[in-house]
């Protein structure tokens, strides 16, 4: 199946009410990110650290999952390696099967959305049941996330009045505080109920065994101490291998993610209970998810996708996901990171158009707390799904000869000033309103979306030539 | 089993490229002269309550929230709040305290202890769940973000945490550092216990309309009682 974003696109950019929210919205976020980042006065270093920290940690990874996963183990947790998701799936049914456990809750986890696995639980007569907020709202209404961060971003008050009213017979009200009071009712009775609880993971420490995790809400604390089973999945390149960097990181996580000096709680989970410990789960499994990271991990330009930190600050600065949000994406990744992860994840035949879905701006470098060259690695996916056009012979001509004739022309200061002349001569031909417009294919189709300006009466290097002589 | 599989893939793709080096040092992090002043501003920025016990009796510092909350019942599972923060075993409230039924319910763990059968245990977690109000002893406090640090040991659950709607914690000065950075170097994860928690401000979300929310699945509201060192 080949995942597109042009043709989701028309219908976002035409909802007007999405229009209206989204920005604002995003700019929200991005305005306490700035100020949450300003006052830290060694930011730049803390971003080469992490930067630095996570290509060791790739290079070696092998290395240190081994050392997680025998420090996870000491603690008296046990270990689990999916290659894919459906390996991943198949052992939590099993051991769900296994326990008898029928309702289980679940944290926000991005890799859980990765593979599927609301849906696959349901399709094995499951009940799984989201407890964050925006999660549950997602998954009441069948939806996927629209933000890595903030899955419900897109929706409104009142759509999630209408929805809590079909789906847990609220009344209708537009208090936020008693909506979120009807959430939390509902979705303390299914923790109190649930048999497992199911959680992701931001950074898996080597060194200490630990797995860290970080939540506003307080329902990974509870998924991770009410049940008597606690599942963790993990992507394999989470790992971080010392435990004092978790002080970078955090302070990079959640000061990108929601402008937050840290999330309100950070957990820190060590295994299951131990002796002498009265709550917590008495199962721990660490499920580590390979599912085309080791893949990714191969190439050694694209490889520092994997150091991602899933904060979110990428979609918040892109102007193209500014315009047409998370859902157009088509991926459980949206936005510059999901514009990379997506193909990588897949092919670059599955997702030919994620690596165009962007201006090539730099914002998400520039915001990236982890220095992600996301526009380098855009160039370098643009690269490889033209290669496969080529290869798969789909690829127009006229577009090649296009492009070898400008590379003619931009080569020789002669051509270039012969061509500009040229153009001057006819451009009054195609003016109108101030714009050029060439009514016919291919330009036609070229210049519907896009205003070209018309050339100027004088080149710049026939006024830099008069400014010259002026000056003499 | 996929173990040996992906072990190997990766092994071989970390080949492509030589192994880049770990970053020997640590970024500073902020250290203050008055952690208490930050602590404080940072804490009450989030949304949580800063009562100064220092000088005063903090079993008094207790009634008052108590009464402020309109509870009279409060539960905490740790022998430490008596010995480590100075409240006396027996509590003497004032004599114009105006709510004179309340109770200080002590070391709940004590009473209570999750059993294994479902049945039995699903009675004492509603039993659990129903408790309004609960305290706790902190292991330590950072400044920079307003946080204090629960660890969970024996005598030392987690869910009379996090269940109630108001929640309680005791933190002595001593504990109080500048930065997450100190702490690491202070603790070693998971050494103590299963779990660890850092808690900045009661539970929240912004999920509808950006509004933000508090009290979603922890407390909602959120005191924190500092005490002098041995009480």
């Amino acid at each position: 199946m080949q995942l597109r974003i042009r043709p989701n696109t028309s219908a976002v950019l035409s909802d007007a009410t999405l229009q209206a929210n989204l920005k604002p919205a995003l700019e929200k976020s991005l305005l306490s990110r700035d100020r949450a980042v300003a006052e830290v006065s060694n930011w730049e270093e803390l971003r080469q650290h992490a930067h630095d920290v996570k290509a060791h940690t790739l290079s070696r990874l092998d290395h240190y999952l081994q050392e997680l996963e025998r420090k996870v183990m000491a603690q008296g947790g046990k270990v689990v390696w999916a290659d894919t998701g459906a390996e991943a799936l198949e052992f939590i049914v099993g051991l769900l099967q296994e326990r008898e456990i029928k309702k289980v809750a679940k944290s926000k986890t991005m890799l859980g959305e990765e593979i599927h696995l609301n849906e696959e639980l349901e399709r094995a007569q499951f009940d799984p049941v989201e407890t964050d907020l925006g999660e549950y709202i997602i998954q009441l209404s069948r939806e996927t996330p629209f933000h890595i961060v903030t899955p419900a971003l897109h929706k409104s008050k009142e759509e999630v009045v209408e929805l809590f009213g079909r789906e847990l017979d609220m009344p209708p009200t537009d208090d936020v505080e008693a909506i979120t009071a009807t959430a939390r009712a509902v979705l303390r009775r299914h923790f109190l109920t649930a048999g497992a609880g199911i959680t992701g993971v931001n950074f898996g420490v080597a060194e200490t065994g630990t797995l860290a995790v970080v939540e506003n809400e307080g329902n990974v604390r509870l998924c991770a101490s009410l049940p008597e089973v606690h599942i963790a999945i993990m992507g394999i390149e989470k790992v971080i291998p010392r435990a004092r960097d978790l002080a970078v990181f955090l302070k990079l996580l959640s000061r990108s993610a929601t402008g937050q000096k840290s999330t309100s709680y950070v957990n820190f989970i060590n295994g299951p209970r131990r002796e002498g410990e009265w709550d917590g789960p008495r199962e721990f499994y660490l499920v580590l998810v390979d599912n085309g990271r080791s893949r990714i991990l191969a190439d050694p330009e694209l490889r520092q996708t994997l150091a991602c930190i899933r904060c979110g600050a990428c979609l918040n600065v892109c102007p193209v996901y500014q315009r047409i949000g998370g859902h157009a994406y088509g991926s459980t990744y949206q936005g510059p990171i999901g514009a990379i992860l997506t193909p990588q994840l897949t092919s670059a035949e599955a997702a030919p158009e994620h690596p165009f879905a962007s201006s090539l701006c730099g914002a998400c470098y520039e915001t990236c707390p982890v220095k992600i060259e996301i526009p380098h690695i855009l160039l370098k996916l643009r690269e490889r799904v033209q290669r496969s056009r080529q290869r798969l012979a789909r690829h127009l001509p006229l577009e090649a000869w296009a492009m070898q004739f400008w590379a003619w022309a931009m080569s020789s200061p002669n051509r270039y000033g012969f061509l500009g002349n040229l153009m001057r001569r006819v451009q009054p031909y195609f003016v109108r309103k101030g714009r050029m417009r060439v009514p016919m294919p291919p330009f036609s189709g070229w210049d519907r979306y896009r205003d070209l300006p018309p050339l100027p009466e004088k080149s710049f290097r026939e006024q830099f030539r008069a400014l010259n002589k002026e000056g003499k | 089993m996929s173990r040996p599989r992906i072990l190997q893939k990766v092994r071989s793709a970390c080949r492509v490229k030589p192994p880049a080096p770990l970053p020997s040092g640590y970024p500073g992090a902020p250290r203050f002269q008055d952690p208490v002043d930050v602590f404080r501003r940072e804490l009450e920025a989030v949304g949580g309550v800063f009562l100064d016990a220092r000088n005063r009796n903090p079993a008094e510092t207790l009634s008052q929230v108590l009464e402020q909350t309109g509870h009279t019942e409060v539960f905490w599972e740790e022998e430490k709040i008596f010995t480590k923060h100075g409240l006396p075993y027996r509590l003497r409230l004032p004599e114009s305290f105006s709510t004179p039924n309340l109770v200080f319910s002590y070391h709940y763990q004590g009473r209570v202890r999750l059993p294994i059968t479902l049945a039995a245990r699903s009675i004492e977690l509603d039993r659990l769940a129903a408790i309004p109000v609960s305290a706790s002893s902190a292991a330590f406090g950072i400044a920079e973000t307003g946080t204090i640090v629960q660890t969970v040991g024996p005598g030392r659950g987690r869910l009379l945490n996090v269940l109630p709607e108001t929640h309680i914690v005791f933190l002595a000065q001593g504990d109080l550092l500048s930065n997450m950075d100190q702490l690491l170097q202070r603790i070693r994860p998971g050494e103590e216990g299963s779990a660890l928690t850092l808690v900045t401000g009661p539970s929240r979300t912004a999920d509808i309309g950006k509004v933000l929310v508090k009290g979603m699945h922890g407390p909602r509201r959120w005191f924190v009682i500092l005490t002098e060192d041995g009480g």
